[in-house]
């Protein structure tokens, strides 16, 4: 018998899992939770084979449960979600399973073949996959979470302008900067509303094209006409088209390597 | 001419030039609103589509009357959130009738937990106020303050109109798990919480200092959120050219 454990904030969503889970005679639901902590305390008492576990739950999410695992004999893993791009992105690179809702008896069951799978083989060998399946998950976890998921790369930024959207050239585009939290992108002497924040805007822009000189400004690399060595280690840009735009101390680095320092080498 | 003609000259031309870049400044605030509006309401959380649909899918066969009730309302949610997408304000009617529907589903998940009350005045429904403003507040309230608490909580929707400011207001509280005093002023401060922010942002770029959006919280008792800002009836002219 395959004795399992259903974690889930929602009480619906937990009678439903065990109806679905009930259709495999070789499967025995043994308890619910509907919080992290009770789960972690009926996982200690009951010792399923696998569990179940809803990735959003309030205070203690499914992943911080999954961290919080014991580390000997720990269960089978099959996380539950809705749908979270963040967390299906680390499910597929560390092979782990995990069951989306609305909940699909064909998936399920194909989770529990290798609930079964993993079962037949030596309880040595499935404890060291399980575990290592999870160190890659949370490596996972971790990585993304310091890289924010990729979104499409802009070839043109589009703009606003006298109440016209224009898709500026981004070649033709000096610097983009905020102003009382609102973005503008300067090209070719004319100013254009932008609605992307500048944090997301560094990761839409092609490679290496532009840089973030401050947190409020992104700065086209190919406009830059001179580099001023400032106060305080920080970095004055000069644009093409006049504009001055500052580098703080903790990015001048950053920029040096970035452009080849020609001006400042001459002075 | 006379350089005092060339100063008044310049000054006026300076002048104009300063109604017209304010003039602009306005405009673009104004668009920066409306786009932030519009990407809100396009942003209906997948997160609770799906889990609608799980509860759904639990239903049919357990309480086909109450799956029935489900699909109505997400249809309902569905195309609301289709159609209006153009407008940045509508009736609190409307805002209210949206939320309802947002909570019944949250009720039909949250089944054992989640209770929901509202005491309306009804003078309040034909208020003309932002759209898709009161969804993300009620959102929080159930999944920040109600869902982490085991036994659950009511939230409760007040409108009402304040008669000596002439202005709305708007309260949401529940007895949910509250918030610590540092989280309270991370979420006060505008440093957490993206509804409230949102919320208070939108209000500011439309009304200034005549709205205001007060949060109010207690760990373990329970948190309220208060806005209040002018009372437009939709219906009058006052209410029509608010829109322009």
């Amino acid at each position: 018998m395959i004795r399992a454990l259903i974690v889930d904030d929602e009480r619906r969503a937990r009678a439903y899992l065990a109806k679905l889970v009930a259709a495999h005679s070789d499967v025995e639901v043994v308890g619910e939770a509907r919080d992290g902590e009770s789960a972690l305390d009926a996982i200690r008492e009951l010792r399923p084979d696998v569990v179940f576990l809803d990735v959003q739950m309030p205070v203690m999410t499914g992943l911080e449960v999954a961290k919080a695992l014991p580390t000997e004999d720990p269960p089978i893993v099959v996380f539950t979600t809705a749908y979270d791009q963040f967390a299906l992105a680390a499910f597929d690179l560390s092979a782990t399973d995990y069951l989306l809702k609305p909940y699909d008896g064909d998936r399920l069951a194909r989770a529990l073949d290798r609930v079964r799978a993993a079962r037949r083989g030596s309880a040595e060998m499935a404890r060291d996959e399980t575990a290592e399946r999870l160190a890659k998950l949370l490596d996972a976890l971790e990585r993304k979470a310091e890289e924010p998921a990729p979104a499409a790369v802009l070839t043109r930024l589009p703009a606003q302008s006298k109440g016209r959207i224009v898709l500026v050239d981004l070649d033709q585009i000096s610097h983009i900067a905020s102003e009382d939290r609102l973005v503008f992108a300067y090209s070719r002497g004319e100013k254009y509303l932008v609605n992307f924040a500048i944090k997301d805007l560094e990761h839409r822009l092609p490679r290496g094209a532009f840089f973030r000189t401050h947190r409020s400004c992104l700065v086209n690399l190919r406009h830059v006409r001179e580099v001023v060595p400032w106060f305080h280690g920080k970095l004055m840009l000069m644009l093409e088209g006049g504009a001055e735009v500052p580098v703080s101390e903790d990015r001048a680095p950053g920029l040096r390597a970035a452009i080849v320092l020609v001006s400042y080498d001459r002075r | 001419m006379s350089s005092f003609q060339v100063l008044t000259a310049q000054t006026e031309e300076q002048q104009v030039a300063l109604v017209e870049s304010h003039r602009q400044a306005a405009e673009l605030r104004e668009l920066a609103a409306r786009a932030e509006t519009s990407a809100l309401r396009a942003q209906i959380n997948p997160h609770f589509l799906y889990n609608a649909l799980n509860t759904l899918a639990y239903l049919t066969e357990e309480d086909p009357a109450a799956a029935r009730r489900v699909v109505e309302k997400l249809a309902r949610i569905f195309r609301r959130t289709l159609e209006r997408s153009a407008d940045a304000t509508t009736t609190l009617a409307e805002e209210l009738e949206f939320v309802a529907d947002y909570l019944a589903i949250e009720c039909e998940r949250f089944d054992d937990v989640l209770h929901v009350k509202s005491f309306i005045e009804p003078e309040t429904l034909r208020a003309r106020v932002p759209t898709m403003m009161l969804q993300p507040l009620a959102e929080n309230a159930v999944k920040h303050g109600i869902c982490p608490v085991a036994n659950g909580g009511t939230l409760i929707v007040r409108t009402s109109l304040v008669r000596s400011s002439n202005r709305l207001r708007i309260v949401l509280e529940d007895d949910g798990r509250g918030m610590d005093d540092s989280r309270l002023a991370e979420v006060a401060g505008g440093n957490a919480g993206v509804g409230i922010t949102n919320v208070r942002d939108r209000l500011q770029l439309q009304y200034g200092d005549r709205a205001s959006v007060t949060v109010s919280s207690e760990l373990g008792k329970g948190t309220s959120v208060v806005l209040e800002f002018p009372y437009e009836p939709a219906d009058t002219i006052a209410g029509a050219l608010s829109r322009v």
